[in-house]
């Protein structure tokens, strides 16, 4: 057995947005505190608190996870993505940002980082989506404003983008 | 019986969680070793998806020991007398595995619980571990007449999966597996077409077949049957108190013959 | 500038303003907002539901670690009003004798971290003498039920105009009476039939998922910086300058991006509370809410409506009485308000020659309900197109029809006093129909309804300002009020700036807003953002084009009509003249700011029911073609069909997505949303228990289409969005259902159960 802490005091180290840190805290941090509160990446956005509504979702190894319910502890030597590591160096959007942005698939805003970062898992793993799919998909997360229509449309949109582009390539 | 969530403070958050002892044990010995000599009360923690709703609904552990290491906890696997499923795996990984063929329309129905963002994190320990209405394991496995392997200090034991709801785990606090006995070969079929409100599983198996139904906010009632129990009498026997404010028992006496039968159909329907 | 030309910015496909912050997730909430040295605040919450509170010991809170400061009642001396709320104050800060609902704020404590506050709440000691609870209106009413307020808040009774009348505290455990009369009452003598029906409406809660959040500081010399998710930022520096004595100029109120609030965020919140802790401690406090408590603090109001309608035997509606009960909870939040509009709106958008309507606020001890997106009109529709249509079936006339036959003409006052329906009406349900296959022969089981939400739009009196300034190189400034909460205001307010000044979209900022610069504002609120705001800012953009134009005229030797603008350049004839050189060669080199303000009020007018004729008319039209399961009583919607009237569209997508939010809002309420009680206990509080659509609960095919019928009062044509295609869903659901299996259903939300209930008590299960 490993005892990790004695004291809760902990230190981890993980990859985040591509880039490796580490980091001093606390057994009971959560990962949205972390990204939040000590390295200022705001973009997590917590609203439920309790895993349902995915507002938070990060992606951990590339799946999304609610990192409100998520301890700093649990992402050690694992690979973390927040809403502020899809644009490329230069600023250009990812697909599925870009798509967003076309289709107004949001409004207040609130749910997006977290609606972006489950549809970019979704992209990861069905290059083409069948509507059902997306439905699904999607579902796992709460968006009090739009509807869905409009976001489920911007994901069938990026899927359209990416494939074009590996086309091309 | 419905009762009405006792009044609480509602403020609390994650944050009201102190620093604290953080063990990480990798085996089940290690587990229960760690849950006797960490400061009290200490809490198992898994996939996380219902550890903060606790939280917040006002458990304050004083240790954590994180399970994630225990591979005992990760099997899954089948022989010619039972179904047996780690308390770490996750709904995704249960309804993909393909030991859930052993028992026809579970994996159907193991797929359609929580979200595709929360079946990849939440274990179906936490799952039955969580006692909590809304969660559906339970009814599904107390359908199949499942049992709970939970690990003490002196060794495993066996609970029926159905007496979670009301045993003392203290000596045998560890959800180490559930197992599901094949004998009879069970089938199942799940309907939760009716949620928010209710839903209910049959499983049949030669000789006899098991009726759940539950609520949003009541433990899954389980009912015994012979084959061939018309529909309707079996909803029926469902207990006099068994209703709560969103749904009434006469409702689900009646709609749930008209599932019910449709899932006897579905069930005898030639594959 | 030329009207007739085609509109370049207006209706174009661009991307919203707030597109690329947002999918970056550079946006900033107020829940974001922090200082160095803030505090966090935590209030303790009532666990009775109707209490005498005797004895509040926070002494051990007081010495618990990391606590700067406790609040009980007590300390509320210190504040010279420390009540608030909309027409009544009747909510005080934090309760000093009583408690009023299960989470009714008891003490609060600011500490070093949340987790400290809440610790330190737990071991404040409150003792409560319970008092009998009320936890519907049905107790409230009772003869023998307790008065939940024994002394009269003080309250207001707004001027109304022709046939209005309110009353503060008619009758026990009501807080306040609206009503309505027109017309005389005797034509229901001449009527061939009287239909007499009731209804019920459940509560739903917004779930906004930003919380109610906010970061207060009150800093020496009593200057108070607050930054909260909030509606109304005006109006709230005006209740905190009350409660607390302050001149408003010396509150700074900033709203930054809101995250969501569908009326709840409106008036005082988290903010007194916060206030006092730091004025106590001399440190930023930040207040944030838990979605849980967020249940706690505002809802939606459930309702019981009665109407007596009269009609021939062709279906020519005649007369139309209501009574109209708001479960407005402990405290009266908006109630007051919201009763003027479900009492006003409830007679629907038909012609009638006499209609007498009261709506009573009714205390109980359930959380205060407030606004809530369609503002009364949702209730008044529900109950409203319901019993068109029962009415219809009833006489053996098509539902259609016999809206067809009633509906007010395009133009036609609405009631004697009020602005003309800026809608034809009968085109958009004749639209509707088509879309859903009204017409289409049927299965057995499956029905199509249809139905009209009908509102008044653009608030009561409701004042607003803008100012847009361009400086010399020609960057456009829109300073107003308008919270940006969604709705795409900062994209459809820019865009018309950048119309009027000819200039690309990207050009026109809009400013932050902060109560000490941004004009004056009542709120956003009643679909008012265009259509009131808009106006405003319109103006304000004409004035600045117009000094523009004048200024380059007197420098060209020519006349102001003679020009026009283009991105910054003054076009005269065939010659193009940069503006920037322009401007400093006549101001000097540093330049200059042309500075426009633009006001929009609708005149003030005694013969107008609301004391102000209505800004606009918002319609929603929807049509549901579903299929109803006899044995379960189950619902399923293989079509929904909505549509609003935007007037002009000033951003399509922004528009279609706003009818799809409220439509599936709708949805929700018809079929499964609600707050549920057990008593005076809600049980499902939280994300989890409580429901609220998600995508796999989309109809099979959901379509909002939206008009552009040309006939709004705001810039180019505009009309408001944002309620309408809520209003009339639950309605369109239960006609629906009648025509599938010949069951009505009347009461809220429409769960198997009840249709089930329903098909048996019919002998059709």
């Amino acid at each position: 057995m490993t005892t990790l802490s004695e004291n809760g005091k902990i230190d981890i180290a993980f990859t985040l947005n591509g880039q490796p840190v580490s980091r001093a805290t606390t057994t009971s941090r959560t990962l949205s505190d972390l990204l939040r509160d000590d390295m200022d990446l705001k973009g997590t956005r917590v609203a439920c608190g309790r895993t349902v509504c995915g507002a938070c979702s990060v992606l951990v190894d590339g799946f999304p996870r609610a990192a409100c319910s998520t301890f700093a502890f649990e992402v050690e030597g694992r690979s973390v993505t927040t809403i502020e590591g899809l644009e490329a160096e230069d600023g250009t959007l990812d697909p599925v940002q870009a798509a967003f942005a076309k289709k107004s698939a949001f409004q207040c805003g609130y749910c997006t980082s977290g609606m972006i970062l489950l549809a970019r898992a979704l992209l990861a793993e069905h290059q083409r989506p069948d509507r059902e799919t997306i439905r699904e998909w999607i579902s796992s997360n709460i968006c009090r404003c739009t509807g869905y229509q409009l976001i489920i449309e911007a994901v069938e949109e990026a899927a359209e983008t990416m494939a074009g582009k590996e086309a091309a390539e | 019986m419905f009762t009405a969530p006792a009044p609480r403070g509602l403020a609390r958050s994650q944050a009201d969680l102190p620093p604290v002892p953080l063990y990480r044990p990798d085996s089940v010995a290690e587990a229960i070793h760690a849950l006797d000599t960490a400061p009290a009360p200490a809490a198992l923690y898994a996939g996380g998806t219902d550890f903060f709703a606790r939280l917040r609904e006002g458990e304050a552990p004083a240790a954590l020991v994180w399970l994630d290491r225990v591979q005992d906890l990760r099997e899954v696997g089948r022989d010619d007398h039972a179904l047996r499923l780690g308390a770490l795996v996750t709904h995704h990984e249960a309804f993909r595995h393909p030991a859930l063929d052993a028992v026809p329309g579970l994996a159907a129905a193991w797929r359609r619980i929580a979200t595709v963002r929360i079946r990849r994190q939440a274990t179906l320990g936490g799952n039955l571990m969580a006692r909590r209405t809304r969660y559906e394991l339970s009814i599904l496995l107390t359908a199949l007449g499942a049992s709970a392997q939970m690990a003490g200090a002196d060794g495993t034991i066996d609970l029926p999966v159905e007496d979670l709801w009301q045993a003392d785990t203290a000596t045998h606090p560890l959800l180490v597996s559930v197992t599901v006995p094949l004998e009879g070969c069970p089938r199942l079929d799940y309907e939760r077409s009716m949620r928010p409100t209710f839903t209910q599983a049959l499983a049949m198996r030669d000789g006899g077949w098991r009726l759940v139904v539950a609520t949003e906010y009541l433990r899954p009632w389980a009912h015994d049957m012979a084959p061939g129990t018309p529909p309707a009498e079996a909803t029926a026997a469902l207990p006099a108190d068994f209703a709560d404010p969103a749904v009434s028992r006469a409702h689900m006496v009646r709609a749930g013959a008209a599932f019910l039968k449709r899932q006897i159909e579905r069930m005898e329907a030639p594959a | 500038m030329n009207d007739q030309a085609p509109l370049r910015v207006i209706g174009a496909e661009i991307e919203r303003s707030d597109a690329h912050v947002k999918v970056t997730g550079r946006a900033r909430y107020s829940y974001d907002a922090a200082r160095p040295g803030m505090l966090h605040a935590k209030v303790l919450r009532s666990t009775r539901a109707h209490a005498k509170v005797l004895r509040v010991d926070a002494s051990a809170a007081r010495a618990m670690p990391g606590v700067h400061a406790v609040l009980t009642g007590v300390d509320l001396a210190d504040v010279p009003m420390p009540v608030y709320g909309y027409f009544i104050k009747d909510q005080p800060i934090l309760a000093t004798d009583r408690v009023r609902y299960e989470g009714d704020m008891v003490a609060a404590v600011a500490a070093e971290t949340e987790g400290q506050a809440n610790a330190a709440l737990a071991r404040i000691v409150v003792e409560y003498e319970d008092l009998p609870a009320l936890p519907d209106m049905e107790a409230a009413l009772a003869e023998d039920a307790p008065e939940l307020f024994e002394e009269a808040p003080i309250g207001i009774v707004p001027p109304y105009g022709a046939g209005s009348s309110g009353a503060l505290r008619p009758r026990r455990n009501v807080c306040y009476s609206y009503a309505y009369e027109t017309g005389d009452p005797s034509v229901f003598d001449e009527c061939d039939h009287v239909f007499e029906d009731e209804f019920r409406f459940s509560r739903m809660h917004h779930l906004h998922l930003e919380p109610f959040v906010c970061l207060a500081h009150w800093k020496e010399g009593d200057e108070i910086e607050l930054t909260t998710s909030c509606q109304n930022p005006f109006p709230l520096r005006k209740e905190i300058a009350r409660i607390f004595r302050v001149p408003e100029s010396r509150i700074a109120v900033h709203v930054p991006f809101v995250g969501g609030g569908f009326g709840s965020k409106n008036n005082c919140k988290t903010e007194p509370i916060a206030l006092m802790l730091s004025r106590r401690t001399g440190r930023p406090v930040r207040f944030c809410l838990t979605m849980e408590e967020g249940f706690l603090t505002n809802t939606q109001h459930a309702a019981i409506l009665r109407l007596k309608t009269g009609v021939m035997a062709d279906g020519t509606l005649v007369a139309r009485q209501s009574h109209v009960l708001l479960d407005s909870g402990a405290y009266s939040d908006a109630s007051p308000l919201v009763a003027e509009k479900a009492g006003y709106r409830v007679a629907g958008p038909y012609r009638y020659k006499h209609i007498s309507s009261v709506c009573d606020c009714v205390m109980t001890n359930q959380p205060p309900a407030g606004p809530f997106r369609g503002f009364g009109g949702t209730q008044a529709t529900w109950a409203s197109d319901s019993q068109i249509d029962m009415i219809a079936r009833r006489l053996g006339i098509d539902p259609m029809e016999m809206r067809m036959k009633n509906l007010v003409d395009l133009h036609e006052p609405w009631v004697p006093g009020e602005s003309g329906v800026d809608s034809d009406m009968r085109e958009g349900l004749d639209l509707v129909a088509r879309e859903v296959g009204y017409d289409r022969p049927r299965e057995a089981n499956r029905g199509v309804g249809l139905s009209i939400g009908f509102k008044d739009g653009g608030g009561v009196n409701k004042p607003a300002q803008a100012r847009v300034k361009v400086s010399t190189n020609g960057d456009v400034h829109l300073m107003c009020g308008t919270v940006e909460i969604g709705q795409g205001a900062r994209t459809a307010l820019s865009q018309v700036v950048a119309e009027v000044m000819d200039c690309p979209l990207a050009r026109v900022e809009y400013l932050p807003l902060d109560t000490r610069y941004t004009p004056f504002d009542q709120g956003t609120n009643a679909s008012s953002g265009i259509s009131v705001m808009g106006q405003a800012v319109e103006r304000a953009a004409r004035s600045v084009r117009q000094q523009v134009l004048q200024m380059a005229a007197e420098e060209l030797g020519t006349e102001p009509d003679k020009l026009r603008l283009d991105n910054w350049t003054v076009i005269h004839g065939n010659e193009s003249h940069a503006l920037a050189p322009m401007i400093m060669g006549r101001y000097g080199g540093t330049g200059f700011e042309f500075t426009g303000d633009g006001f929009h009020k609708q005149p003030n007018d005694h013969h107008a029911p609301l004391e102000t004729k209505s800004v606009f008319w918002e319609i929603g039209w929807a049509g549901v073609d579903l299929s109803v399961d006899p044995e379960t009583g189950q619902v399923f919607i293989h079509k929904l069909v909505v549509s609003g009237d935007a007037g002009r569209a000033i951003h399509k997508l922004v528009c279609r997505g706003q009818d799809e939010g409220a439509a599936l809002m709708g949805l929700g309420q018809a079929l499964y949303e609600r707050m549920i009680h057990d008593g005076t206990r809600l049980v499902n509080g939280e994300a989890l228990m409580y429901r609220v659509p998600l995508a796999e609960d989309l109809p099979e095919v959901f379509e909002a289409i939206t008009q552009e019928q040309g006939h709004g009062p705001g810039p180019f044509g505009a009309k408001g969005m944002g309620e309408g295609a809520m209003l009339p869903v639950a309605s369109a659901v239960a006609n629906a259902i009648e025509e599938a299996v010949g069951v009505r259903l009347t009461e809220l939300p429409l769960t198997p159960e009840r249709v089930l209930s329903a098909l048996v008590e019919a002998g059709k299960a």
